[in-house]
């Protein structure tokens, strides 16, 4: 019983006021260090040029995880007695319950961990899970945040990542595709449909031009399916990109005379 | 009068290798851009200089410099494209020149003119015998839909055709048009100046405005090799050859603008003992680089590079091939901070200006040229 004792007490170190605030201090230290980077590495980051770009987002969660580690190798010396008996002993004791009551957080910040090296999703990538597609904007311990193309910000806890496919349009590169779609009728001639829509991507300014440019046909019941695929050359301007593929190819195909589908109006039968 | 020494001959367009400035030179400069961007940074570093330095109100650049140049460049045209252009039989070819916006305007068509060579400016190839010159087709190629089948067009025209043909072409239109056309199927050789390198602007500068003693404000050192030395110490001509891209005539236009001299009337240096040798020197002192309208960036990007694709246009052309609404004065803002010339409602990138253009094009991640 006294052997027991003993070793407890040795678990942990004499706390004396000054320990208290030499811990509170490394907390601050590296809380406002880290809310520095996370507000500074991005405007400075827009004002980098554009392939520097992403890789200085992406120093954010890096940032946050030494800053983690260096806090936690800081920390844990003060408080605790650290050998390997009283690092089993503590693990034995408290990581049981600790495991139960903050599992789903611990599970979604290893999971946070593992995104940081295998990159499913970076700072600045364009990614869907689930039904939600957007930018990632910030990538915290516990969760990602994107921002829609209608400005909502969606948090999703990183541990998805264990049962979700994760769909990276970008996977870090400065691109990535953009598709217009249209209907054309399938009871006529498709003959200079793939010319005038190659020649609609072809005269975008936001066109990628080292990219391909393809356009692929697929017959459906009711109409043929054309789809235009083409790059931009800045992830940003994605939205803008597919817009004007939509709008110029559309005009330039009825211009060609080929006949875009559209659903029958469905008006007041007359009697 | 031009050197031997100066690079002779033209390179193909796939094999340009720009000059690198020194990586201490490319860090430190885009340190400086970045806080000059976020509007902290007004002044460049002044400590080296002496007071009393002001910029020249004219140019100190020589005229025979620019035609010695002129002649260097016409005659590495002269070995390369003048048998082949007054040839009468033998197989026809269509090859292309290509040129940097940096480079005179109308300089092809100077050089044919000279050698009384026939030109044409229009899309267009006449019959005849000896090789037929378009100084430049950027202002042909439109990025539209029309323009595009009237390009397909011209292409099948050059591909047929009875005799030599050389294309003048600005760097930026031939990378969009070898990207997206067929080009390259139908012109056999690409070729451009060679790059100027640090070596080579010295050898310019040396021949032609030698009794100049030219210091650099970054280093304080003579930026010219001492005696008949050919290593060159200090970084300026280094830096100052691959922020022209290798082009001579922007390199000699950026050093102009970076002059700065004593203008005191008694000549009396007041810190001329703080490095013993300041008595009648040129400082070069790198003025601050333009810096787009806020709030108007990526419009202005979208704008200047559609002007180096096609060269100049006036606003009916720029809504053509721009569909993006150009905001009610925005030339005229780009004009004040000298990116763009605005003509009698035509615009254009001036020559000085492009150095500045490319490297903000290139920092905005648009498509740049190959050169």
């Amino acid at each position: 019983m006294n052997a027991e004792n003993y070793d407890l007490t040795r678990v942990f170190n004499e706390m004396s006021g000054w320990t208290f605030m030499q811990i509170a201090l490394v907390i601050l230290l590296c809380f406002l260090l880290y809310q520095l980077l996370r507000y500074t590495v991005p405007r400075v980051a827009e004002h980098l040029p554009a392939r520097f770009r992403l890789l200085a987002l992406n120093l954010i969660p890096l940032a946050r995880l030494i800053l983690f580690a260096v806090a936690l190798v800081t920390i844990t010396p003060m408080i605790f007695n650290v050998t390997l008996k009283n690092f089993v002993l503590v693990l034995g004791t408290v990581g049981v319950a600790l495991g139960f009551a903050i599992k789903d957080w611990a599970t979604s910040a290893v999971a946070g961990i593992v995104a940081i090296f295998e990159r499913p999703y970076r700072s600045g990538d364009w990614i869907r899970i689930g039904d939600d597609y957007g930018e990632v904007i910030d990538i915290h311990t516990r969760s990602v945040k994107l921002r829609t193309a209608d400005d909502d910000v969606v948090t999703i806890p990183h541990s998805r990542i264990w049962s979700e496919n994760i769909s990276n349009a970008n996977d870090g590169s400065k691109t990535l595709m953009c598709i217009a779609e249209f209907l054309v009728a399938p009871d006529r001639s498709t003959a200079g449909i793939i010319d005038i829509l190659t020649d609609v991507a072809h005269t975008s300014p936001y066109l990628d031009w080292s990219r391909p440019v393809k356009v692929i046909m697929h017959n459906e019941v009711y109409a043929t399916r054309v789809r235009l695929k083409a790059y931009p050359f800045e992830l940003r301007d994605q939205f803008n990109f597919a817009t004007d593929l939509t709008t110029r190819g559309r005009d330039a195909l009825i211009n060609a005379d080929i006949k875009i589908v559209s659903t029958p109006e469905f008006g007041t039968t007359p009697n | 009068m031009t050197t031997s020494l100066l690079p002779a001959e033209l390179v193909p367009v796939d094999g340009y290798d720009w000059p690198r400035a020194p990586a201490s030179s490319s860090l430190k400069d885009g340190y400086r851009r970045i806080w000059e961007k976020l509007r902290v940074l007004d002044d460049r570093n002044v400590d080296l200089l002496p007071d009393g330095l002001e910029r020249l109100p004219e140019s100190l650049i020589p005229d025979d410099l620019w035609s010695a140049l002129r002649a260097h460049q016409y005659a590495c045209l002269d070995r390369v494209y003048l048998d082949w252009a007054r040839r009468k039989d033998g197989p026809n070819t269509v090859c292309a020149f290509v040129m940097m916006p940096s480079v005179p305007h109308g300089f092809l068509a100077d050089w044919a003119a000279d050698r009384e060579l026939d030109l044409v400016d229009a899309a267009a190839v006449p019959t005849g015998k000896n090789a037929l010159i378009v100084p430049d087709i950027s202002s042909l190629v439109r990025r539209t839909l029309e323009g595009r089948a009237a390009m397909r067009a011209y292409l099948t025209e050059l591909n047929d055709a009875s005799r030599n043909v050389l294309l003048g072409v600005s760097s930026w239109t031939w990378t969009y048009l070898a990207q997206t056309s067929a080009i390259e199927a139908v012109v056999s050789d690409a070729r451009c100046f060679a790059p100027f390198r640090d070596q080579d602007l010295a050898e310019l500068i040396k021949t032609h405005m030698g009794e100049e003693v030219f210091k650099s404000a970054e280093s304080g050192d003579d930026i010219l090799p001492k005696d008949d030395s050919d290593e060159v110490n200090d970084p300026y001509l280094k830096t100052l050859a691959a922020r022209a891209y290798g082009c001579p005539w922007a390199a000699i236009r950026l050093l102009d603008a970076a002059v700065k001299r004593e203008v005191d009337g008694d000549g009396e240096d007041a810190d001329g003992d703080r490095d013993g040798a300041t008595d009648g020197a040129t400082w070069l002192q790198d003025p601050a680089s333009p810096q787009l309208p806020a709030r108007f960036e990526r419009i202005s990007c979208f704008l200047l590079h559609a002007l180096l694709i096609h060269g100049p246009l006036v606003a009916k052309d720029v809504a053509a091939v721009l569909p993006i609404t150009i905001p009610v004065g925005l030339v005229a803002a780009l004009g004040r901070i000298g990116l763009v010339d605005d003509e009698a409602g035509k615009v254009s990138i001036p020559q000085s200006a492009y150095p500045h253009v490319r490297r903000i094009l290139a920092e905005a991640g648009l498509p740049l040229d190959q050169i």
